[in-house]
């Protein structure tokens, strides 16, 4: 199950956001943090996978042409988190993953269902919040019912547009976790969307980086994450350093004038 | 079913024996489902007390022996209850649910709490068309007026609602694009209606005006039929659309990677709202406070779950009306006034009461 993008062009009404976005294969089982500056296109890479902005060029999962599925087979092959948290209304967070099961599972038995949404509240640790309303639940609480409502479909493609954005740290890795668990496991592809890039050094396989000319560069992250690059990606002049334990670890020092960009 | 794995779990009393969250969310669907026949029988029993209310005061017991075994009532009573109060309580049942249904499902598609069939325009359209037939004298195909005027509200009102369609739809259907041109529409067409009334004879503007009240006065048997077969059509179809509508309000983009044509949900309903809300008003003319309050009273009582909100909206709507009914009929002594100047001196206490009832829950 591997992930593969040939001259995508995507977009909004006439407005391309990148052109002719050509990636190396992305193999199974794959983590991969999409990073780079704001508005740089990020967010639309993932939805134009996940089939919510028209694209032109080719986006091929599994050997399976993503844009020829119907949206009852995309649902169940490509689970996709959108940046904008659940709303905050008075519907249980059990209802919500339910309700996402009973629309992209209906392949699933009851069973199967209760099992599913069992198993993803006791994963992501909010078992606790299941009969909450979201409109009784904090911005982070929320984000973690989202993640909810994608983890428990259990697809072999996840696209999370910025999933950590509103939360503390130790849920941060409670998610990073799970989704390196489900990438290991059942040999997906996760594409996450993200600025923390100590989370993408520590934590993912691979790292994409979009420049601001829409150009883009995919590797390990050691291999990616160059203070060269960052500086031409950010503007910023950082170190990569190592911690006691070996981990490398991005310091950012400070930002570049416009003028050494 | 392998699945995502537990390790990192965070939780709390692992060691002893556990419910499962299926068992305890099936408890919590049992309290909503309590819930749900409670808010039916409340509307059993305001339909009762509505056909028990009027200037000659029944019995409770009376109307129900009237109902049950017509024989063993006296003739006067029988046609108290048959002819006069239960095709008018019965019709306040109808109308109630057509516009909590119509309210509640416009809220959803919309993601606006403040909309209701008649921020877009669709029941002044209805009262364009009443008051053309009813100032111009207007005849088509030689239809008796009675018969033209709800026939003319209902023509307008679904035009209304293909208008805002058609227009949101030529310049991309964003939520935000619907609302502005329903409250574009409802402000040209109050204009207009204005228009009508300057120009129109005393007789007509003063007919004009009973129609903008809003009566459950026209009321039959033949035209409470008609209406709920309209409530009877849609209801199935909105709870088709139940667990769309639950996915669309916890967030668009959500519904839409799962699968939710949102558009095509949106334009489905708004017609569904258009049709529910003409065939509420053509028999009564404008009832608008119901459409906007009781899909909340439904939603602090059941929760955003459209399986239960949806029924509950249309319960709630029904009991609104009913007990409205019986305050026009009560307020004044002798005299039944308009429901549509009742609904909302009846609804705006039973509202507060609600929302001070569930803050205090929630406090708590």
């Amino acid at each position: 199950m591997t992930l593969k993008l040939e001259s995508v062009t995507a977009g909004y009404r006439n407005r391309a956001v990148f052109s002719n976005l050509s990636l190396p294969e992305i193999p199974a089982g794959a983590l991969v943090a999409v990073i780079g500056p704001n508005a740089v296109g990020k967010s639309t890479l993932l939805k134009s996978i996940a089939g919510l902005l028209p694209i032109s060029g080719t986006m091929t999962f599994a050997g399976e042409n993503l844009a020829g599925l119907t949206s009852h087979q995309r649902t169940r092959r490509v689970g996709y988190l959108p940046q904008p948290l659940p709303q905050a209304i008075p519907l249980v967070a059990y209802e919500t993953v339910f309700s996402a099961c009973r629309s992209a599972r209906g392949d699933w038995s009851r069973e199967e269902t209760e099992q599913a949404i069992e198993e993803v509240f006791d994963t992501l640790g909010i078992r606790q919040l299941a009969l909450r309303r979201l409109s009784e639940m904090s911005g982070g609480q929320r984000q973690m019912v989202g993640l909810a409502q994608v983890l428990v479909r259990q697809t072999p493609l996840m696209l999370l547009d910025e999933p950590t954005s509103a939360l503390d740290l130790h849920w941060q890795l409670n998610v990073l976790n799970a989704v390196r668990d489900a990438t290991n496991q059942e040999r997906s592809v996760a594409l996450v969307a993200c600025h923390d890039l100590n989370l993408a050094l520590r934590y993912c396989d691979q790292v994409l980086v979009i420049s601001p000319g829409g150009q883009a560069e995919l590797g390990t992250p050691e291999q990616v994450l160059t203070p060269d690059l960052l500086a031409r990606t950010y503007g910023i002049e950082a170190r990569i350093e190592r911690c006691s334990q070996g981990q490398p670890i991005v310091l950012a020092d400070r930002p570049l004038p416009a003028s050494v960009r | 079913m392998s699945s995502v794995s537990a390790a990192q779990t965070t939780k709390l009393g692992d060691s002893a024996p556990r419910t499962t969250l299926a068992s305890e969310y099936r408890r919590f669907v049992l309290r909503r489902v309590v819930c749900l026949v409670a808010l039916a029988v409340v509307a059993v029993v305001a339909l009762l007390v509505d056909i028990a209310s009027g200037p000659s005061m029944l019995g409770l017991a009376d109307v129900v022996h009237g109902l049950l075994n017509p024989e063993s009532i006296d003739a006067g009573t029988r046609v108290i209850i048959e002819d006069i109060r239960l095709p008018y309580a019965l019709m306040a049942v109808v109308v109630g649910a057509c516009l909590g249904l119509a309210g509640a499902e416009m809220q959803t598609v919309l993601n606006n709490p403040l909309a209701s069939p008649f921020t877009l325009g669709v029941g002044a359209a209805a009262t364009l068309g009443a008051s053309l037939v009813i100032a111009f004298n207007i005849s088509f195909l030689g239809l008796a007026a009675h018969i033209l005027l709800p026939l003319s509200a209902f023509v307008f009102a679904a035009v209304a609602s293909l208008l805002i369609l058609i227009l949101s739809r030529s310049l991309g259907a964003s939520v935000h694009a619907v609302v502005l041109f329903g409250i574009a529409l409802l402000f040209g067409i109050n204009a207009v209606v204005g228009l009508i009334q300057f120009v129109a004879d005393a007789e007509s503007v003063q007919q004009i005006v009973f129609w903008t009240m809003g009566s459950l006065a026209r009321a039959s048997l033949d035209k409470v039929m008609i209406v709920a077969a309209v409530l009877a059509v849609c209801l199935p179809f909105s709870l088709r659309n139940a667990w769309a509508m639950t996915l669309l309000r916890s967030g668009e983009e959500q519904a839409r990677s799962l699968g939710i044509r949102v558009e095509r949900l949106r334009l489905t309903v708004l017609m569904r709202v258009s049709l529910l809300t003409a065939a509420a008003m053509c028999f009564v003319g404008e009832i608008g406070f119901i459409g906007l309050v009781a899909p909340h009273i439904a939603r602090l009582m059941l929760g955003e779950d459209h399986r239960f909100l949806l029924p509950g909206s249309a319960l709630a709507g029904a009991v609104l009306l009913s007990l409205s009914s019986i305050a026009s009929k009560l307020l004044v002594p002798g005299v039944v006034l308009p429901v549509g100047i009742v609904t909302a001196l009846v609804g705006i206490p039973l509202f507060i009461l609600l929302i001070i009832g569930r803050s205090r829950r929630v406090a708590l």
